[in-house]
């Protein structure tokens, strides 16, 4: 230590912001921690130009009537009032979504834990090769669909499920499967079902390799016998933020489904039996030119996922 | 070093023994030496009879297959006549035969170069008697007309004027890349001179008899002609052969006269540096051809017996107009074998080459015999000349060179009178499947052994000699001088399995109908069988000898399936397994034959997999890149690349990848002088479409016009590209290839031009020709797709039509005439099911609207407002149509083509693409089928209203808010659309793709060009004449939704229609009301008065 030291002041550190300021003061401590901060802004960027960014544009857009090419009007709240008075797709298309996603989204989800755990039971040297197995469906789901689905639910005698129950004399004409209203959500439903073990599952795999081995000693000690105890009483528990994380991207993508519609059926399809939200919106984007109406359906899809989404956070967030 | 250290190294000397290793692998496995393996096997033309066609050997020779005749004439023991060439006179014709526009056909009996006596309806006359007995017949000026027809006839049949041509010599030599035709080739003029001796044909059909005397002794003749073929259509002329009155075998009734291409304008390069694709022109010139199967189904040409003495011969020529001048009797083809061609041709050893070897490269032949003959570019190092830098048109062939018959020659020059060795750089593009090519030098096979020599199969480009079955390279005896080699692709040995297989096809499809009207099997909606499973059959009973018959085609299965492996060198082709497949299924049948019921289905699938496998049996593509001449010494060594320059060359492609300029591709030169400005063009189809449009721009429009042309190739569709572009305020001028609904959506948004206001009467260019000019050259309905309120805003580019396709064969075994209304078809329903076949017309709003059209009434109200489907013309229509599938049970989702091609729908309504699928790829039934015009509803005057919508594409301009590009895309518009380039685009593409993908133009008198036959040309103008498509209005798209649920509803759910349709029409308006409130509109949506008043529209009369 000099002496120096003692004599001199330490000169004020020069600062960038008033740190008086609140803001002033944020700023200054993002500029401390520049380092982290660069480090997430890859995401932050592409995550507010490609999600938020167009979210605030379709909400403003939904307030105008815009054909895409010509004319853009302002005309207030009239999409909405179209959307819930006047548009019986709409309702059409809400109640096949819900339908959907009632049965999709819990099943999917809940088969998604179940199968994680099943798995998380096989030994360590072979777990990659179950979890790839089940997880194959929903990266291959593109081609599985022209290539398995459409053929085995096709409506002719040709197609396997036909072919299998023509064969058993349940039937003697085939099922239109892919053009029968009553039909069309149930398999696309099931279609749905076989690939419904995505990201989440990956989640949940990962999440019961995380929990800590020693706590079920410790449960063991405190009187957890069998395995299913122990997933009520320590895995349940320890997996709250997989759970979460997996219930938000099930609800999303339950919500938004139309792709699978789309590759089922087309669009539009017989007596709009498959039309989803997602379906109409795209309907009046592309087809209809009509903008507006189509971000004020998007700007209603996603307040749905927003609120349900917030039941999510409320279920699984307090407990974690 | 510390042990950090070192186990760094270790992992990279590790690292490193990986990475040599591979490459060591990759450079052992990219060197190794493929070795052609020629091999030796039976093959001949004789062809086994069917033991299950009763007195198969007993039946005409005009009924049976050249090779079953082959085989009774050699069970007969004919000798081959060897004489001289007993040549006739082309018009020394004894009698001339045409059919007159009755339908009759009439025959001029001639002697002496004289008119003797006519024969009609099977009684001759002289030329007063006939007068007489037609003025009593019908009356005095149909007589007169008669007679004054048959005289022309017999008048200009004489080739006696001059046959002038023209045809293009390059002139420039394979740098020149200048823009202007003139530098690079110049057109010239050639004459056919007239022959007295010649005789001529029209497109009509056109016989000629002759009477040839002076046959010296019984036996076996073959028949030579020399002729050329007019130009007309790129169709080749068929020609009909009999003797004595009857066809002497089954094939004579479908010859073919071929024409002969050629290319010029060769080796022009474009400012990026890739070769342009050559032009080709037909090439006119005395043809010599002895009478031989179009398809090289067969190894040798035709022979034929005749008795010694006195024989008729008659050739009938039709489809293209002909003219013969020479005609003769020849003794059948016999080669020597290669052994006694070299003691022929005095072969020592001695005078084998031993100078340098030669290189010829094939990539442009001197002729050829069919415009989708190509130079293509290959890629491979080891190609000559190289193309993986810039493009350069280095090989011949591929997949376009893969049917039989189709021959390319070459011309190559030898250094002095010798014995030499010709190798080829070569490649089979199929896997596993070995080509056979006829070999011929100066147009004559020099031996035997290359009558049908085979390339077997090696994996890349191989170099080799042609070589005999020992692995010992042939030698030929050419002398010092030019000479030519043809190369012509066969069938080979595997013709007897295609016989065998198109026979047991046809009998297998009509057990099938057996045995489903004996256990009364029910066709359901899908066309297939459903039957009662739960009951046993016997089928014995019924059908005696069913167990010989499965067991035969078990044999058969096999037989083809051994013979498939031994042809192709003991490899097995990919269309094997398909045999194999249905020999299971046989044997399986075979040995229990109550299967054979429930497995209807299975074989008509097993059916419709062997028919793509007839095809497939044909298929023998090969590419060839030069051809070498040389010694004995030849070791091929530098025709196949080694791993390096593979290695080289991936990298060279990857670099260049990243620089490529595909918009320049295919312009020749910068323009020269004053240009008028630029123009960009989307275009949404594959790149040799793009390709051929360029060359054209650069060929014609662009030096004629100068304006520049930048034409875009766009995936998938143009729609939503123009309208994100058009936003974004830099939308291209034209578009092309727009789906036909579109336009009118962006025109009601105001991004289009309206076309017929933009250059209605051609004045605004100066010169005349405008919108209503080139209007007239499209079919009228076809631009309501592209009217809106008082403009048309796009102009039809494609168009699909409709046609009803029937079998003949099973029609007349029913005994029905071709239905020419929907009463007939009504009436002829019911006689076809009781035969348990269908009448295809599946569902969809597409064939609802017909019954509407020629009921008279619209989808839309006269001003576009409403909709017009609550009318009662649309009611009674919509129940018509119900009723097709309610009352008379047609079946509503038939595969067509494969229930066409088995025989269990032997009528029905398809469209341009099944015709191209018919023509492409189902050749066993080629004789079996014609198309007629569609059923229709009589009008009140009599006529038969036939009016029917179809898929078509069209053209718009695109509103940039600047005149000049305006004016310039109309320029553009007007030469693309077309008659001329219409027509040139089609045959080029033809050229390129074949006939599977016909240029589907919408212009009424370019489709004139195209290579149908004039019957087919008659349908398609009239379907296209009551061409009707339906509006598209603002919110109309609501119409084929609700319609469709409509029809599903009243057709599948059982609902009452007019509920169904008063439902959807509900829907539709209110659709229609709220898009026109968004617009704005209150008066019209349509306004067909303001438009020429020539124009002829459903809409305009309506109300």
């Amino acid at each position: 230590m000099s002496k120096k030291d003692k004599s001199t002041p330490v000169a004020p550190k020069k600062r960038f912001f008033n740190v008086e300021t609140h803001f002033g003061y944020t700023m200054h401590e993002i500029w401390r921690y520049k380092i982290s901060y660069g480090m997430i802004a890859p995401f932050y960027i592409v995550f507010f130009v490609f999600t938020i960014l167009p979210l605030l544009a379709s909400s403003v857009l939904s307030l105008f009537y815009f054909d895409g090419i010509g004319r853009i009007e302002f005309i207030g709240w009239e999409n909405y009032i179209y959307l819930f008075v006047d548009d019986p797709l709409f309702l059409k298309a809400l109640s096949n979504t819900l339908f959907y996603a009632v049965i999709v989204g819990p099943v999917g989800y809940l088969a998604s834990y179940f199968f994680a755990w099943f798995i998380n039971q096989v030994p360590e040297k072979i777990k990659p090769i179950y979890t790839l197995a089940f997880y194959a469906p929903a990266l291959a789901q593109g081609i599985a669909m022209g290539a398995v689905w459409l053929v085995f639910f096709a409506n002719d005698s040709r197609g396997y499920l036909n072919s299998i129950l023509l064969e058993m004399g349940l039937v003697n004409e085939p099922i239109q499967f892919l053009a029968s209203t009553d039909w069309i959500m149930p398999v696309i439903i099931i279609i749905a079902l076989w690939s419904s073990l995505g990201t989440g599952f990956l989640s949940f795999v990962a999440g019961f390799t995380n929990v800590d081995k020693e706590l079920f000693d410790a449960a063991a000690v405190d009187g957890v016998t069998s395995r299913f105890q122990r997933l009520i009483h320590v895995e349940i528990p320890q997996t709250m933020p997989q759970l979460l994380f997996a219930a938000v991207l099930q609800i999303t993508s339950a919500f938004t489904v139309g792709a699978i519609s789309m590759q089922v059926v087309g669009h539009p399809s017989p007596e709009d039996a498959g039309l989803t939200i997602m379906l109409h919106l795209s309907d009046y984007a592309g087809q209809r030119f009509e903008l507006g109406y189509a971000s004020a359906i998007a700007v209603m899809l996603s307040a749905m996922i927003l609120v349900i989404g917030r039941v999510a956070f409320k279920l699984f967030a307090d407990k974690g | 070093m510390n042990k950090k250290q070192k186990k760094k190294l270790c992992l990279w000397i590790a690292f490193a023994v990986i990475v040599i290793g591979c490459i060591v692998a990759l450079v052992i496995s990219g060197n190794r030496k493929p070795e052609v393996v020629q091999f030796e096997m039976n093959n001949s033309d004789i062809m086994e009879f069917n033991p299950f066609i009763s007195n198969e050997e007993r039946l005409d020779n005009g009924l049976l297959e050249y090779g079953k005749v082959l085989s009774k004439y050699s069970s007969k023991q004919y000798k081959d006549y060897a004489g001289e060439d007993i040549v006739v006179n082309p018009s020394s014709y004894t009698a001339f035969s045409f059919v007159h526009d009755n339908g009759e056909t009439v025959t001029l009996n001639v002697k002496a170069g004289a008119v003797e006596n006519v024969t009609y309806k099977g009684k001759t006359y002289t030329y007063d008697k006939l007068e007489e007995k037609l003025t009593a017949d019908a009356d005095a000026d149909f007589a007169k007309a008669f007679i004054a027809q048959c005289k022309e006839y017999a008048s200009s049949l004489k080739f006696d004027e001059d046959y002038s041509y023209t045809y293009y010599e390059d002139v420039a030599d394979y740098n020149k890349t200048s823009a202007d035709p003139k530098d690079r080739y110049a057109e010239k003029s050639g004459v056919i001179k007239a022959d007295p001796n010649a005789v001529i044909s029209t497109t009509e059909e056109y016989s000629y008899t002759y009477t040839i005397e002076n046959i010296p002794e019984d036996g076996l003749y073959s028949l030579s002609l020399d002729y050329f073929v007019k130009k007309n259509r790129d169709n080749s002329a068929v020609l009909e052969f009999k003797v004595n009155g009857k066809y002497p075998f089954k094939e004579a009734g479908a010859l073919e006269l071929k024409r002969t291409y050629g290319f010029y304008d060769v080796g022009s390069i474009d400012v990026g540096g890739s070769e342009i694709m050559a032009q080709q022109q037909e090439l006119f010139g005395w043809n010599s051809f002895v009478l031989q199967h179009p398809n090289g189904i067969y190894r040798n040409p035709y022979k034929f017996y005749l008795k010694a003495g006195t024989n008729e011969i008659t050739l009938t020529f039709s489809r293209e107009p002909v003219v013969v001048n020479k005609i003769a009797v020849i003794a059948p083809m016999d080669n020597m074998s290669y052994e006694e061609y070299k003691v022929a041709n005095g072969f020592s050893e001695d005078k084998i080459y031993t100078g340098d070897s030669i290189r010829v490269q094939l990539e442009v032949p001197s002729y050829k015999t069919n415009p989708s003959l190509r130079m293509l570019y290959d890629k491979n190092a080891a190609s000559d000349p190289p193309a993986y830098k810039n493009i350069s048109y280095n090989i011949f062939g591929g997949d376009r060179w893969s049917s039989g018959g189709e021959g390319a020659t070459w011309m190559m020059t030898v250094p002095e009178d010798g014995w030499y060795q010709l190798g080829i750089r070569s490649q089979n593009t199929l896997t596993d499947i070995a080509v056979y090519r006829e070999v011929k030098i100066d147009g004559v096979i020099p031996f035997a052994e290359v009558e049908e020599y085979c390339f077997p199969y090696v994996d890349g480009w191989i170099g080799s000699a042609f070589i005999d079955s020992e692995q010992n390279p042939y030698l030929f005896y050419l002398t010092k001088g030019e000479h030519e080699i043809t190369l012509t692709s066969k069938v080979g040995p595997l013709r007897a399995s295609v016989q065998r297989l198109t026979e047991i096809m046809d009998d297998v499809s009509k057990l099938v109908s057996d045995v489903a009207k004996i256990t009364g099997a029910e066709r359901n909606d899908s066309g297939g069988y459903t039957v009662d499973k739960n009951r046993d059959w016997d089928l014995q009973l019924y059908i005696t000898d069913i167990q010989e018959k499965m067991d035969y085609y078990v044999d058969s299965f096999n037989d083809m399936y051994d013979m498939m492996k031994e042809s192709n060198g003991g490899a097995l082709p990919y269309y094997g397994s398909s045999i194999s497949v249905a020999r299971n299924l046989f044997e399986r049948m075979a040995e229990d034959l109550e299967d054979i019921p429930a497995s209807l289905n299975d074989i008509n699938e097993t059916l419709s997999s062997l028919s793509t496998t007839l095809s497939e049996i044909t298929v023998m593509p090969i590419e060839v890149d030069y051809l070498v001449i040389s010694g004995t010494d030849e070791d091929y060594a530098d025709a196949r690349s080694n791993s390096w320059q593979d290695f080289k060359v991936a990298c060279i492609q990857f670099v260049q990848s990243f620089s490529a300029d595909y918009s320049t591709m295919g312009t020749r030169t910068e323009l020269e002088g004053e240009s008028k400005g630029e123009i960009e063009v989307y275009v949404a189809r594959g790149r040799e479409y793009v390709d051929i449009l360029r060359n054209q721009i650069a060929e014609t429009f662009t030096p004629n016009t100068g304006i520049k042309v930048d034409v875009n190739m766009v995936f998938g569709g143009v729609e939503g590209l123009i309208m994100l572009r058009y936003v974004a305020g830099t939308a291209p001028d034209v578009a092309l290839s727009v789906n036909a609904a579109a336009p009118v959506e962006y025109a009601c948004r105001g991004a289009l031009v309206p076309l017929n206001d933009l250059n209605k009467d051609g004045v605004d260019d100066g010169n005349t020709y405008g919108f209503v000019d080139l209007m007239h050259q499209y079919p009228q309905g076809s631009f309501n797709y592209s009217a809106y309120r008082d403009y048309y805003y796009s102009f039809p580019e494609t168009q699909i039509w409709n046609a009803m396709f029937y079998r003949t064969d099973i029609l007349e075994e029913l005994e029905i005439d071709v239905p020419e209304t929907w009463d007939d078809i009504y009436e002829i329903l019911p006689i076809l099911q009781e035969h348990n076949y269908e009448f295809c017309f599946n569902y969809g709003i597409g064939n609802y609207y017909p019954f509407l059209y020629q009921a008279g009434g619209t989808v839309y109200a006269k001003d576009g407002m409403t909709s017009a489907l609550d009318s009662d013309i649309a009611f009674d229509a919509f129940m018509e149509y119900c009723d097709i599938y309610n009352k008379y049970n047609v079946p509503y989702a038939a595969n067509f083509y494969m229930n066409f091609k088995m025989g269990g729908t032997p009528i029905g309504i398809a469209d341009t693409n099944f015709y191209c699928q018919l023509k492409y790829s189902a050749p066993e039934i080629a004789d079996k089928w014609k198309m007629a015009p569609l059923p229709g509803h009589v009008r009140e005057d009599g006529t038969i209203d036939r009016s029917i919508g179809g898929t078509l594409t069209s053209c718009v301009i695109i509103d940039n808010n600047d005149e000049q590009r305006t004016m310039n895309s109309w320029e553009f518009l007007k030469w693309w659309l077309g008659v001329e380039t219409q027509t040139e685009y089609a045959n080029e593409v033809e050229a390129t793709f074949g006939v599977g993908s016909r240029w589907q133009t919408a212009n009424k008198e370019a489709i004139n060009n195209m290579p149908y036959t004039d019957e087919e040309i008659e349908i398609i103008q009239t379907v296209w004449a009551d061409f009707e498509e339906t509006p598209v209005v603002p919110g109309g798209y609501y119409t084929n939704r609700y319609l469709l649920t409509a029809l599903n509803q009243a057709i599948l759910q059982g609902m009452n229609p007019r509920v169904a349709l008063e439902d959807a029409v509900r829907e539709i308006n209110k659709e229609m009301k709220r898009k026109q409130n968004d617009f704005g509109l209150t008066d019209y949506v349509l306004n067909y008065e303001l438009i020429d008043g020539t124009y002829y529209n459903k809409y305009k009369e309506s109300n």
